[in-house]
């Protein structure tokens, strides 16, 4: 029973990290708070629902393949036009990419919600440490904890992750040592629409449904995770996700069944408590980004 | 603007107070020769066809147009042919209220809102002030049927979640079922009657209502804290009841079932539908749904013939079928306001009124349904039809009729 309910519990929380962090990056590295992070999951959630009936890794590539053009994209038709103005001109851009890619979603390829029926390889349930659990659950950690190994490694060890970091330092300044901004800004794009693809993979195969909304609450997930963890630090963005996730399936686990509606009540309570002792978040830096 | 148009429309009453008898003189003397010049009626569909809620009105909109079609065709009421005039709402409650006032302005006799009762409502609310009956396509909320919330003229062509649930618990009642499980989806307020009236049901017949449990419902569902709480007890019941809604509902019958969950599941309509069967998938089986109809995706219907030429005549004008039984519903009234115009002494908005009243059974394609009456403005006894999910496959499972709704004192006006 608590090795089940710790597989499950990690396994969220390491999705919600994973969400958190797409968020997280491109607000270090460009200042921007991209409410359209919701519709690069509905990208690569509707190449899962379109790719339904191919062999699972392919699906999941061809989720990838959608959300990176997605993003690179918008990044070219909207971010890139704007990329001297200040973080709320770019916020609320974000907003109007969120909300045309959305609108166009509804009209065209999903005005209702669309089923995408379970694989049978991730239903299996299996003998894990003396508990039975799916191959969906250990498949949604290993996955999430995949993909948050490599941004580590991508940022701390790769040439493009230095760039990156010393972006998100100090934008001008790295600029002027020989940052290039033409590969940074998109790099970061490509990583944030690769981060949105395993997590909308992981979602279509939790809950079977693609609907044009369904970006709508992981954004915001990502958006409150990272505000917990901490703006400017993609480990605190990590951790703030990653709590939030589990603190959501122990509210699951223990609330009694009356109070299991207001759930997201008393998860918010605890996040605005943290929120009153540490205003810039968990693991936020001494210099906090407003602008 | 406002403080103007009041007593505007008090002179106005005042001077159809006036007509009004003069009306009837004139419809009485011409009554000798039935069909004369101003015999039209003239309804208003004020539905979306855009927007989120356009899923749900457009379907049953074109099954209304294709009814009126069909009765235009073989003569009208009694003469009289239904026009209609359409208005897009776009899913906008303020673009409802608007949308009405036109109407009513262009000279409606009778305004059709909205699928869903908060839509409906600033509609309702500009008919019942102008004193013009007004009937929601395929609101399900109770509110909705009650005379005191929205007023006295307005209706709703639906059942409503109290049916469904008190179906639901009946069906499985008689099936042989004597303990249950309640899987409560916290989202809307359909959910929670659904789950309310199928409790109250299940436990008046003499069944037992074993365990509790309840999920925040929505876009984004995991239940798998519930579903290994309901593993866990140590007699299984009979089966569960998931009063959710698509997709979240959909989402929680699959993670029941991933979660080694096996017995029964039985839910409400607003499961029905393609999506449901894509989302549980092949490999499930013993799921059971109170749909409206059991046609396209669903197969073996009692009156499957009357279906099927309900499906072939709406394919035929729009292109393609039905994508969930809610369609059935905007056909349905309409044939409910036709049975009422026929047997309306006039189309003033009273005469329509009492007439919509005593309309009593109407006769469908599943059967009679019973509509409205002075009490109780929803269908008061339609025959809900179980629908059988299993591999990958939709099929009828039976009829399921209740007499009575139980009364739980929460003021639902067709509860005894």
């Amino acid at each position: 029973m608590i090795i089940e309910f710790l597989v499950n519990a990690v396994g969220l929380g390491a999705l919600y990290a994973l969400l958190t962090i797409g968020v997280a990056l491109l607000f270090g590295v460009l200042g921007l708070m991209n409410f359209a992070y919701g519709e690069l999951i509905l990208a690569g959630a509707f190449a899962m629902y379109l790719f339904r009936d191919q062999p699972w890794p392919f699906a999941v590539l061809m989720a990838i393949l959608f959300s990176v053009v997605v993003a690179v994209v918008s990044e070219r038709l909207a971010f890139h036009p704007l990329r001297d103005a200040d973080p709320v001109t770019l916020m609320i851009a974000s907003f109007a990419v969120s909300l045309a890619l959305q609108s166009v979603a509804r009209m065209t390829v999903l005005p209702r919600t669309k089923g995408v029926p379970p694989e049978s390889f991730l239903s299996h349930r299996i003998e894990f440490l003396g508990a039975d659990v799916s191959v969906l659950d250990l498949l949604t950690l290993g996955l999430c904890g995949v993909m948050l190994l490599g941004v580590a490694w991508l940022m701390g060890r790769t040439s493009l992750g230095i760039q990156l970091r010393a972006a998100a330092e100090d934008f001008r300044m790295a600029s002027s040592l020989g940052v290039k901004a033409n590969l940074v800004i998109p790099a970061a794009f490509v990583i944030v629409g690769v981060l949105s693809a395993v997590g909308a993979a992981v979602l279509v195969a939790r809950q079977g449904s693609v609907s044009a909304e369904m970006g709508l609450q992981p954004m915001l997930i990502g958006v409150i995770g990272a505000v917990l963890g901490g703006m400017s630090s993609l480990k605190g963005a990590a951790l703030g996700g990653f709590l939030l996730g589990a603190a959501t399936a122990l509210l699951e686990s223990l609330l009694p069944t009356d109070l299991i509606a207001f759930r997201d009540a008393f998860l918010f309570s605890a996040l605005i408590a943290v929120l009153v002792v540490r205003p810039q978040g968990l693991l936020s830096g001494t210099k906090v980004r407003v602008s | 603007m406002l403080g103007f148009a009041r007593p505007l429309s008090g002179s106005k009453a005042l001077v159809a107070a006036a007509i009004a008898p003069l009306v009837l003189a004139t419809a009485c003397s011409g009554s000798d020769d039935s069909g004369s010049d101003a015999d039209e009626i003239v309804i208003g569909f004020a539905l979306s066809q855009s927007g989120n809620m356009a899923p749900f009105d457009v379907e049953p909109g074109n099954a209304a147009l294709l009814r009126v079609k069909e009765i235009n065709d073989a003569g009208g009421i009694d003469g009289k042919k239904i026009k209609v005039i359409s208005k897009d709402v776009r899913s906008s409650p303020d673009t409802v209220g608007t949308a009405a006032t036109e109407l009513i302005s262009e000279g409606i006799d009778l305004l059709v809102t909205p699928c869903d009762f908060d839509l409906s409502a600033p509609g309702a609310t500009v008919a019942q002030s102008s004193g013009i009956p007004a009937v929601s396509i395929c609101a399900g909320d109770p509110k909705m049927a009650d005379t005191t919330t929205l007023g006295d003229y307005v209706f709703s062509a639906n059942a409503g979640s109290d049916v469904e649930g008190a179906s639901g618990a009946a069906w499985a009642f008689e099936k042989g079922w004597k303990t249950a499980y309640v899987l409560q989806d916290e989202s809307i307020e359909y959910t929670k009657s659904a789950g309310r009236y199928f409790t109250a049901k299940f436990e008046d017949l003499g069944g037992k209502i074993v365990g509790k449990d309840a999920f925040p419902g929505g876009d984004n569902v995991d239940i798998n804290s519930q579903a290994s709480r309901l593993k866990g007890l140590s007699t299984q019941p009979d089966f569960v009841y998931v009063a959710s809604w698509n997709p979240g509902g959909s989402t929680a019958i699959r993670q029941l079932r991933e979660a080694g969950v096996t017995i029964p599941v039985v839910a409400p309509a607003a499961l029905d539908g393609q999506a449901l069967l894509d989302i549980v998938g092949d490999k499930a089986s013993d799921i059971y749904y109170t749909a409206f109809a059991c046609y396209v995706y669903c197969s073996g219907a009692d009156s499957a013939d009357e279906l099927d030429a309900f499906v072939k005549a709406y394919e035929a004008d729009y292109g393609s079928k039905p994508a969930s039984s809610y369609a059935l519903l905007g056909y349905n009234m309409v044939t409910a306001i036709a049975d009422a115009v026929g047997d309306a002494k006039s189309l003033s908005g009273s005469d329509l009124k009492d007439a919509l009243e005593g309309d009593g059974s109407v006769s469908t394609p599943i059967g009679d349904v019973n509509y409205f009456s002075s009490s109780c403005h929803k269908i008061i006894d339609m025959p809900m039809t179980v629908v059988e999910v299993a591999n990958g496959a939709m099929t009828f499972a039976g009829q399921q009729r209740v007499d009575t709704i139980p009364d739980l004192g929460d003021g639902n006006a067709c509860a005894s």
